[in-house]
């Protein structure tokens, strides 16, 4: 009885606010179509009455019609106006208008329309919280994301905060110039010694340039930040995203930056809201009143047609502002994370700058050695490219912003709202029905608030590593917030007033519990909803006669640029392989090639590709030695492969971390699980690494004797030379097979000797060393090993 | 991979002909194929003073002077034919054995096969009968 009583002082108040709106809405006139056909063409009218002002509107007196206060909907304008009655009668009309003179179709019209409020009142409010949320949203971003995000990056597009950062560069330049002693003693020892990895010819003038260079590495990185940062201000003023002032003159202050532009973008979005958009949420109350049409696909009694069901389309309207509040909240999110990493851009730089010396040392004592005992960003390999790519980080970031405003700008004021002037064009023709008219004009002002989050959203894609962890979590959340409004709309279409207020407050909890987790049936639904959404509204586009033109020319154009752009989405593994063997096939190896070193091409499609060039044989040197290709060898796809080009690059195993053992591979490991089959098809330069020789097994060996090709043999041939020489201490004429035969027979005391010596170390690598020595050596003695 | 006749254009041994030859080798037991860990061999090298003393004496094993002799004969510079009196001349094997040794190689690394001796069949005159014979 208690639910019945709330039931029913709710639906009172819903009949007087009704009763409110309808005296209340309207109160300006608009500017309808008038039937005219010499004012349509195949694609459309020819002038958008809805959006023009009185006066424009009586100019075009042919084609429009200036429809003031009691002039709306039955009038000549009437078909197709959806929000602009004004009295109690077009209201009436809108909703049982074509009951015409039948008073019981009228009286069970309007009783029926009494018994959907059930339904429209909570779906209204449902709605009405949505706006809200998106208003508040608006304001936080506005209000308090904007100067948090615009402070971010005033300090990180300054370069006053580096010098605090001089007094730990000191001591690491200190530290770097005693290394320099320890490097010189060590390149002396070398070169007595004659160690050639570490000859004073080799290091000695690059170690004394570096040194050199140690002491300016301060002034070397700050005058690069301040030219990232001019850059970046110049860019910023090109793109007139008015966020930034380069201060000409300023001693240390480097660039000034205010966002005002974005608090412009906040600006838009509260108008695209409520003067695009909020004037939807009374056509919750306006279209039609029969209960069949209600809810099935039954005919509508009210002006204009509409073909049911009505409760799916204010189902609609009602979750379209989820879906604003939802955007904005995803750009606020962005803009965030964009100020985020302008943040950690500052701090990174510091920190970069701190072990500049290291690194600066370490250019000109590269050795593989040194590598390993300064990794990553303490050797220059991995400190140089990292300093550039945080330095500039703020040019594409600025771009991308300038773009995304620009884009927001461009379609909010090509994006006329049929509910601004409350009325859509009439049919013409098949070519808008009512409904598609909705959505369109739904889901056009999304177009340009995606837009410019999407924008912001490639930006800070495009920055370093660490950042795209941050915005997959953004994702995260998104998917959460995107759950929580399915939720909430399944459960209000499907069960009317208590459960679309229990919805609502699902919703709500759901959202609340952000940092609870997703649970995968709510995950579900708002993939589900999402994918909906997805596949629903394009094709609600094409079914748009009108924008089959622009959609037919706009796919000839991306015709040829398509595989470019597809590149890298091409994500589904099935796809992936289909374009791998289409540009194999087009555009051979050298295609193949290009394609995986670039860097606009998906992991998948670059994984295809190389496993194609490895079953075709086509796998160059070039390529596995390109940085590039490393690189992609590095990522989650490329580990796959890893393997596989490691077995015939043995000698490059060192440079990939082995994830079992969680460092660097070493040959032994890579020739492990080799057949002899797999060690014919070694490269010759890997060949001539005497740590790939000494690693092999001695079937490995023979296999190469045997089945190897003429560089190959002379590859093992000389490395076995090599390994003579530091094993045994022996030089071994290498010029011509039978110089290395008399050369090996002339040292034979020595070689056995070694064999027999390392056969009695305690390590098993020793031992199986002696063993390939024994085989290499005989197939020499025996004359197998040639290289005629 | 087996020769297939003499005068192909390959002018060396394939590891796999070394192989059949060291077979060969083994089979008449005409000195040591293989070199290190093998105390004939080392032994004989603990004899040589000089690393050209060692190469000498490796080069004057029947292995080495074989695979000398069949490579001079892939070149052209020798004939197949001679193989059996090298054989005999200058590892002092005795006829039957170098000859023995010359057909395996022949058959077993030059792939040649011995011709058939063709059976010529002769009409035959039909011996006299002296007793049929009409008295002249």
């Amino acid at each position: 009885m208690k639910i019945f009583k709330k039931i029913l002082i709710g639906f009172f108040f819903g009949l007087i606010f009704v009763l409110f709106w309808i005296g209340k809405a309207g109160a300006e006139g608009y500017c309808s179509y008038l039937p005219n056909p010499e004012c349509y063409t195949d694609i459309g009218p020819v002038v958008d009455c809805h959006v023009l002002s009185e006066e424009e509107c009586k100019a075009h007196s042919d084609c429009c019609q200036w429809v003031t206060e009691g002039e709306g909907g039955g009038g000549g304008g009437g078909e197709g106006c959806t929000g602009g009655g004004n009295t109690i009668w077009d209201f009436l009309n809108q909703i049982c208008g074509s009951c015409s003179i039948n008073i019981i179709c009228w009286i069970e019209c309007i009783l029926g329309y009494i018994i959907t409020l059930f339904f429209r009142l909570p779906l209204f409010f449902f709605g009405l919280l949505g706006a809200a949320l998106a208003a508040l949203l608006i304001l936080i971003g506005d209000k308090v994301i904007v100067p948090i995000v615009a402070q971010l990056m005033d300090l990180s597009l300054t370069t006053l905060i580096y010098d605090k950062v001089k007094d730990t560069w000191e001591s690491v330049r200190n530290f770097s110039l005693e290394l320099v002693g320890i490097f010189l003693a060590i390149i002396g020892l070398a070169t007595i010694f004659r160690f050639v990895p570490y000859h004073a010819r080799r290091f000695f003038v690059s170690l004394c340039i570096a040194a050199i260079l140690v002491n300016f590495s301060f002034a070397i990185c700050k005058e690069l930040i301040v030219v990232a940062n001019d850059f970046t201000a110049g860019i910023g003023n090109y793109f007139n995203v008015g966020i930034i002032t380069a201060q000409v003159g300023g001693v240390e202050s480097g660039v000034k930056s205010s966002l005002e532009g974005f608090e412009n973008v906040f600006d838009t979005l509260w108008k695209t809201l409520f003067e695009q958009f909020f004037p939807n949420i009374w056509k919750i109350f306006t279209i039609d009143g029969s209960i069949p049409a209600f809810f099935t696909t039954a005919e509508s009694l009210g002006q204009p047609k509409v073909t049911g069901p009505i409760l799916i389309i204010i189902a609609l309207i009602a979750t379209s502002f989820w879906i604003f509040a939802f955007l904005c909240l995803y750009v606020i999110v962005v803009l965030a994370a964009f100020g985020v990493v302008f943040l950690i851009r500052m701090v990174f730089l510091a920190a970069l700058i701190a072990v500049a010396p290291i690194a600066f040392l370490t250019a000109g004592f590269a050795t593989r050695e040194i590598k390993q005992i300064f990794p990553q960003f303490l050797n220059w390999d991995g400190w140089w490219p990292a300093f550039l790519e945080w330095a500039f980080i703020g040019v594409p970031l600025i771009i991308w912003l300038g773009v995304g405003v620009f884009l927001l700008k461009d379609l909010s004021a090509a994006a006329p709202s049929f509910a601004a002037g409350g009325c859509a064009p009439p049919n013409v023709g098949a070519a808008m029905t009512w409904a598609s008219g909705l959505i369109l004009d739904l889901f056009r002002p999304f177009l340009a608030v995606l837009a410019l989050a999407v924008a912001l959203h490639l930006g800070i894609k495009s920055s370093p590593g660490m950042m795209r962890q941050a915005v997959e979590g953004i994702f995260g959340v998104l998917k959460l917030v995107t759950g929580a409004i399915a939720v909430a709309v399944t459960a209000a279409v499907t069960a009317g007033v208590g459960a679309a207020a229990g919805a609502a407050a699902a919703g709500a909890s759901k959202l609340g519990a952000i940092g609870a987790g997703l649970k995968a049936g709510t995950l579900e639904g708002g993939r589900a909803f999402v994918g909906s959404l997805a596949k629903g509204v394009p094709g609600e586009l094409k079914r748009v006669e009108v924008l089959k033109p622009g959609v037919e020319v706009a796919e000839e154009v991306a015709k040829p640029i398509m595989p470019w752009i597809k590149r890298p989405f091409v994500r589904e593994r099935e796809e992936a392989e289909k374009e791998a063997e289409r540009i194999y096939k087009e555009k051979g190896v050298k295609g193949a090639e290009e394609t995986i070193k670039s860097k606009y091409v998906s992991d998948t499609l670059k994984g295809e590709l190389l496993a194609k060039l490895m079953k075709e044989g086509k796998l160059s040197d070039e390529l596995i030695e390109s940085k590039e290709f490393q690189d992609f060898l590095k990522t989650k796809e490329g580990s796959k492969y890893l393997k596989d080009v490691l077995k015939l690059r043995v000698d490059l195993a060192p440079q990939f971390v082995n994830p079992e053992t969680n460092r660097p591979f070493t040959p032994k490991e890579i020739l492990k699980g080799m057949t002899p089959k797999d060690a014919v098809k070694i490269r010759v330069k890997a060949l001539l690494e005497p740590e790939v020789v000494s690693a092999m097994s001695p079937e490995q060996a023979r296999a190469i004797v045997r089945g190897g090709s003429v560089a190959q043999k002379e590859a093992i041939g000389k490395t076995y030379a090599e390994i003579i020489r530091r094993e045994a201490n022996v030089v071994l004429d290498t010029s011509t097979p039978e110089r290395l035969r008399d050369s090996v027979v002339g040292a034979f005391p020595a070689i056995q000797s070694t064999i027999d010596r390392l056969r009695r170390s305690p390590h098993p690598e020793d031992v199986s060393r002696a063993e390939m020595l024994r085989e290499i050596g005989n197939a020499i003695l025996g004359r197998r090993l040639t290289w005629h | 991979m087996a020769l297939s006749n003499p005068t192909n254009q390959k002018k060396f041994l394939s590891p796999e002909d070394i192989d059949v030859l060291v077979e060969i080798i083994k089979k008449y037991n005409l000195g040591p194929t293989e070199f290190f860990d093998n105390p004939e061999v080392e032994k004989m090298l603990s004899k040589a003073k000089t690393p050209e003393e060692r190469i000498k004496i490796i080069k004057d094993l029947p292995f080495n002077k074989i695979i000398d002799k069949l490579e001079e004969i892939l070149r052209g510079e020798s004939s197949l034919d001679d193989l059996s009196s090298f054989l005999k001349k200058d590892l002092n094997l005795s006829l039957f054995t170098a000859e023995k040794i010359a057909k395996e190689i022949k058959e077993r690394i030059f792939s040649i096969v011995p011709e058939k001796k063709e059976v010529l069949e002769k009409p035959t005159e039909p011996k006299r009968d002296i007793y049929r014979e009409p008295i002249e």
